[in-house]
């Protein structure tokens, strides 16, 4: 399943780019394997039905993957998300995480794993009130035991990167929508984490925002060479991925994996009769 | 996540909801201080009455009755072995006799006290006038109020009392001295100065009575107390004691005796009062509950991204119990300090009104320290039991229910 390509012509003809595909299949560039989604399936009560949200769903986030799973609004795409952050449990399948199986482990333990491994930002900007700015981009270390010196202090380094280091004692609701997000992302990425996961971030942003924090995730992706995994129904997002997973209905519809794949994917979408 | 950071978060929660914080701080302190106030009146009153009745010493001593008796002597032997027991502190043996006393021309029946210098400080006696208790010694002559008045003497002449030669006669009950014939009645005579005069500080009434140390009377060889009062160094050994003492063959008796019944009619008093104070206790209470479970749906969503971020159920838990045990101890503290502030007050404008009906101020507050120290236990009490609703909800709160709440 795993395919790779580096070619971004697009010119080639259908057929030829098929050829180059299966050759290219198992020259792979993926390191290692990060995350893997064996087998999902997650159903919810609703009065009295059962109603399957997640089914069977398998896939792969390789080391340093920028992959973003797309799908229409009630897909299962946050409950997916969810699951893989160890917040809602499935029915069945599993998550591993590196090695772990995060639904062997207890509900304190996968909230340590949250803590020092995984990173998060939501759609919806929340914070600890009470905290400033820096206090709370700072949470995450002080949550793994970090000195109150050493978490301030990257903290800080965070918050200047963003460019809101001038912002660092205000009360985080007193911060734009587009600043709030930035420093969400400060905090998801203060604890330096194996992946991050963002769910719609951009989605109560305007565009000037949007485009910045696309720009930002990119940066960490490519130049931070960090993992992301990210959550969207937004088209104009998809060519800043190299992998997409297309959610439809809570059923993996699909995985593109190189560039020209998801532009196909994103021609077809966008004109669907053609 | 360490502690002092979860404590440093929740001090911030409670900053950044200040009039709110304050305010149930502020209800648990008026709480508090009610019911020390109460209190406080009650131990005073209790106190008080007390104090007039049987004079606060009198709560840790013991009476010893010699029971005139040939056999079982108390004399310094006996009070020697007395004084040997466990939490004796001072032994006031006293020998009463009857006199006479010739004093210019007139002769006055009186009782005469044969004591110690401890006995003046512990029966209440304050100076009228003469010398003071410190100055006096032997062979001087004390004499009570009556005296004086009997003679006719105005109180405002009272001075003029002092240093008049007086001859007493004292006759000697038959246990006190035995004459070497066996004759029963022995009596003595004195020349003496009356130095001092006395009255009873509790305005008991009283005989003419004249006051004659024991050094005076140097032919009281070994004598028999009439009397022995039993000081003891604190209150809680007076039954143990008091069992002791009998067991040695004397009869005792106290004014516990009688104090036990006006602590019975107090500690009833006492409990009617708190029953009063803790209503106003519950009402905080409930403020305070109804202020942290405000501020748990205030912070749902605040408590959804904590657990999504990593920190555990028990951080929240211990957070939300932090946050209820800094707001009641706070409260309690300042209600100790609050009931100070006007018990004071209370206690110093009873006076000033006392004083202005020309009545002499009397303390009727008196706040126990240990009260200090249970109303804090009471606050750390509260804390628990009001937080842990809150605490077990953020506790049970699923993440992404919490992110969802509206
Ligand atoms: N706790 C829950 N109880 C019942 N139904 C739920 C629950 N959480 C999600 N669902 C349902 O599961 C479906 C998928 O929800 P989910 O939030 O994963 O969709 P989504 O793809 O993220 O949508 P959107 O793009 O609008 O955020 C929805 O129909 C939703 O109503
Ligand atoms: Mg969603």
């Amino acid at each position: 399943m795993m395919k790779t390509t580096k070619s971004l012509t697009s010119n080639l003809d259908l057929k030829k780019k098929r050829e180059l595909h299966s050759i290219k299949v198992k020259k792979k560039h993926h390191s290692t394997v990060v995350i893997k989604v064996n087998h999902l399936e997650k159903s919810f009560q609703v009065s009295n039905n059962k109603i399957p949200i997640l089914k069977d769903i398998s896939f792969k986030v390789y080391s340093k993957d920028f992959l973003i799973i797309f799908g229409p609004s009630g897909c299962g795409k946050s409950t997916l998300l969810n699951v893989i952050l160890g917040l809602e449990e499935p029915d069945s399948g599993e998550v591993i995480l590196r090695d772990t199986k995060t639904y062997s482990l207890n509900e304190s333990e996968r909230a340590d794993i949250r803590a020092k491994r995984l990173g998060v930002v939501y759609q919806q900007p929340t914070w600890i009130r009470s905290l400033s700015v820096l206090d709370n981009v700072a949470y995450p270390l002080i949550l793994t035991g970090e000195s109150r010196r050493n978490a301030i202090n990257q903290a800080l380094r965070r918050l200047e990167e963003m460019g809101l280091s001038k912002f660092r004692n205000y009360a985080p609701t007193e911060l734009s929508g587009g600043q709030q997000q930035k420093v969400s992302l400060a905090r998801a990425l203060v604890k330096n984490p194996w992946t991050l996961f963002l769910d719609e971030p951009t989605g109560n942003l305007d565009s000037k925002s949007e485009e910045e924090i696309i720009k930002m995730l990119t940066e960490i992706n490519r130049k931070g060479k960090r993992t992301i995994v990210m959550v969207t129904h937004n088209y104009s997002f998809l060519l800043r991925a190299n992998r997409v997973l297309h959610l439809l209905d809570g059923e993996v519809k699909g995985i593109h994996e190189s560039i020209h794949e998801i532009q196909q994917f994103l021609r077809n979408q966008l004109m669907p009769e053609v | 996540m360490k502690f002092f950071e979860l404590v440093r978060i929740a001090i911030l929660n409670l900053l950044n909801r200040k009039s709110r914080s304050f305010f149930t701080i502020f209800a648990i302190a008026i709480g508090m201080a009610f019911v020390i106030i109460l209190l406080s009146i009650g131990y005073g009153l209790e106190r008080l009455v007390q104090e007039q009745t049987v004079g606060l010493d009198a709560l840790r001593s013991i009476d010893v009755d010699s029971e005139q008796s040939a056999v079982l002597l108390l004399n310094s032997d006996s009070v020697n072995k007395i004084k040997q027991l466990e939490g004796v502190e001072t032994i006031i043996p006293q020998i009463n006799c009857v006199g006479k006393l010739k004093l210019g021309g007139s002769v006055l029946d009186i009782t005469v006290l044969v004591m110690d210098n401890n006995y003046l400080k512990y029966s209440y006696k304050s100076l009228v006038a003469g010398k003071s208790f410190a100055e006096l010694s032997s062979p001087n002559l004390i004499v009570n109020e009556i005296i004086p008045n009997i003679l006719g003497t105005k109180n405002e002449d009272v001075n003029n009392f002092i240093g008049q030669k007086a001859e007493l006669e004292i006759i000697f009950p038959t246990n006190i001295i035995k004459s070497e014939d066996g004759l029963a009645i022995q009596t003595r005579k004195k020349d003496l100065t009356i130095e001092s005069v006395v009255t009873d500080r509790k305005n008991q009434k009283e005989s003419p009575t004249a006051y004659l140390f024991f050094d005076s009377l140097p032919e009281l060889n070994n004598p028999s107390y009439s009397k022995v009062k039993v000081l003891l160094s604190d209150q809680e050994r007076l039954t143990e004691v008091r069992a002791k003492i009998e067991a040695m063959g004397y009869t005792t008796s106290s004014a516990f005796d009688t104090l036990e019944q006006i602590q019975t009619v107090f500690t009833t008093f006492r409990i009617i009062l708190m029953v009063i104070g803790f209503v106003g206790v519950t009402i905080a209470i409930l403020g305070m509950f109804n202020t942290l479970t405000i501020s748990l749906l205030d912070r749902m969503r605040e408590i959804g991204i904590m657990k999504a971020l990593g920190t555990r159920n028990s951080s929240v838990f211990i957070l939300f119990f932090i946050e209820s045990i800094t707001i009641s101890l706070l409260g309690s503290i300042l209600g100790i300090i609050l009931s100070f502030v006007l018990g004071f007050i209370l206690e110093k404008s009873f006076q000033i009104i006392a004083l202005g009906r020309g009545v002499s101020p009397v303390s009727f507050y008196y706040t126990p320290p240990y009260i200090v120290f249970y109303i804090i236990l009471i606050g750390l009490f509260i804390g628990l039991i009001t937080g842990f609703y809150p605490a077990i909800r953020a506790h049970k709160l699923k993440p992404l229910d919490a992110l969802r709440y509206e």
